[in-house]
This record gives C-alpha cells, sequence and structure tokens, in this order.
C-alpha cells in the first residue's frame, strides 16, 4: 500500500508542471542593461592596455596593463551584481562562460584577438592593435550571447561552472602565458 | 530501476527542485513567484527537502534587505535525476 501510496496520479502533467515552473523561471530573467556592450568594452581596453604593456619597455605601461586588467574586472564584477539584483538568482555559468569567458569559443576568439594585438603592438602600426582588440572584444561578446541563448533554451545544461579546481588552472595557464609574453617581450 | 522519491513525490516538491537545476541559488522570493505557491507552502517544502539533503538554505543580505539563498545539492541533483526517470519509465512502461 505504501508503494501504491508514493506512484503519482499522473506523471506526465507532474514532469510537464514542473518543466513550466522552470520555464516560469529562465523566461523571466533578464541581462542587465548594456551587458554584452560593456563586457566588449571592456575586453578590448584589456587586450589593448596588455597589448600597449608587452610592447612597450618597464614603467607606465606595465601600470597599464594591470589597470587595463582591472577595468575588466570591474565592469565583470559589477554587471554580475546587477544580474543577481535583477533576477534574484545566481548563475555560475553566466560568471564563468559568459563573463569570465572559460568556454573554448571564448578563449579562441579571446586570444586571437589578444594574439593580433600583441604581434601589432610589437611589430605593426598602432591602429592594427586597436583593431585587433576591438575584434576581439567583439567576439567574446558574440560568444558571450551566444551562451546565453543556449542557456535560456536549456537551462540545466548550462546553468552549472566547471569545477574550482579547472578554474584555477584556466587562471594559472593566462598568468603564466602573460608572465612568459612580459618576460620575453 | 529507478524508484519513485516520496520525497520530491509531491508536485509543487518537484517543480521546487527542477526550477533549481536552472541556477546555482535562488532568492526564496524569487522561487515564491516561479513556483505560485505562498511563503507559508515554499517555507515547509524547502524545510523538508534540506532535512534530507536535497535542498541547501542560507540567509543573506541583497541591498540592505535580508532574503534566504535556496540551491540544489549535489544529493537532491542526484535525487531528482532518478525521480524523473522513474517518472519516465512509468510513463513508458504504461504507454
Amino acid at each position: 500500500m505504501e508503494n501504491m501510496a508514493a506512484l503519482p496520479s499522473d506523471p506526465t502533467s507532474d514532469l510537464a508542471a514542473a518543466e513550466a515552473a522552470r520555464q516560469r523561471l529562465t523566461g523571466s530573467l533578464r541581462l542587465p542593461s548594456w551587458f554584452h556592450t560593456s563586457l566588449a568594452v571592456a575586453v578590448a581596453v584589456q587586450i589593448a592596455t596588455a597589448a600597449y604593456g608587452i610592447a612597450e619597455q618597464s614603467g607606465p605601461p606595465m601600470l597599464v596593463l594591470v589597470a587595463g586588467v582591472l577595468v575588466f574586472l570591474a565592469v565583470a564584477g559589477v554587471q554580475v551584481a546587477r544580474f543577481r539584483r535583477l533576477n534574484g538568482v545566481k548563475v555560475d555559468g553566466l560568471v564563468s562562460r559568459a563573463v569570465l569567458g572559460n568556454s573554448p569559443r571564448s578563449s579562441l576568439l579571446y586570444g586571437a584577438g589578444f594574439g593580433g594585438a600583441v604581434w601589432a603592438g610589437l611589430e605593426g602600426p598602432p591602429w592594427v592593435a586597436g583593431l585587433a582588440a576591438a575584434a576581439g572584444g567583439a567576439g567574446y561578446a558574440v560568444s558571450s550571447w551566444l551562451w546565453w541563448r543556449a542557456y535560456v533554451q536549456d537551462p540545466a545544461r548550462h546553468a552549472r561552472a566547471e569545477s574550482w579546481a579547472t578554474r584555477a588552472v584556466y587562471g594559472a595557464v593566462a598568468v603564466a602565458a602573460l608572465c612568459v609574453l612580459v618576460a620575453f617581450r | 530501476m529507478p524508484e519513485i522519491d516520496p520525497l520530491i513525490h509531491p508536485p509543487a516538491r518537484l517543480q521546487l527542485m527542477t526550477t533549481l537545476t536552472a541556477v546555482t541559488e535562488a532568492e526564496f522570493v524569487t522561487l515564491r513567484e516561479a513556483l505560485g505557491v505562498s511563503d507559508s507552502v515554499l517555507s515547509k517544502h524547502v524545510s523538508a527537502l534540506a532535512a534530507e539533503g536535497y535542498v541547501a538554505s542560507r540567509k543573506g543580505v541583497v541591498d540592505g534587505r535580508r532574503t534566504t539563498w535556496v540551491s540544489l545539492t549535489k544529493a537532491g541533483d542526484r535525487a531528482l535525476r532518478g525521480h524523473v526517470a522513474a517518472l519516465r519509465a512509468l510513463i513508458e512502461a504504461v504507454d
């Protein structure tokens, strides 16, 4: 009798109602204003300042490089806080994939922009560095937008971020790469 | 063979746990609006699921106001997957 009592009366409608509740939540989620645009600008600034810092000799250029990183972190932090306040939810996948760019697509687009800007800073005209930085920022923002679209369509699959260990490895690789570039410029 | 979990069996709890799979944490108020239930009903379900370790809740402050954040635990995620698999198996068996 206990087992019979535990059987759902209508499992199809139970599942449909659960899915509808989840869709109600994700359907109500909104990104803060200027989310993708501010990310694009912040990443472009970060790439441009990094390229300048790497291409130039020590002194103020290094401070510019650090300032660029701080600008990006400030924009990222503000947008994540605004998202939480606006929606009353936290989504680690958004922070990791859309804001910090921990996805193959974001990494590739960022890397291409960064590489182009550094090369131009060392060898080419400055306007090419600016163009590469802008392209890197735009690509990053497009990748972020694509993640958001995928999340809204399948939130359970995209809500989680990778593990802390994986994120730590990504961070360590990025810092190591930057150190190598600065050391061997 | 997955089995029906009696703790997730009430539709409101299934909805609550399924909704939590879409986020890392949700404010109590946000969940209440998404589920369309009263404070007391949601509070009872959250307490029952938290007692079994299926969800976690913690107090926090947002813009100076006190709030409660609710999240699905790993145990809750496993239990939900098992329960949903059992429901689907049941549907297939009937069909």
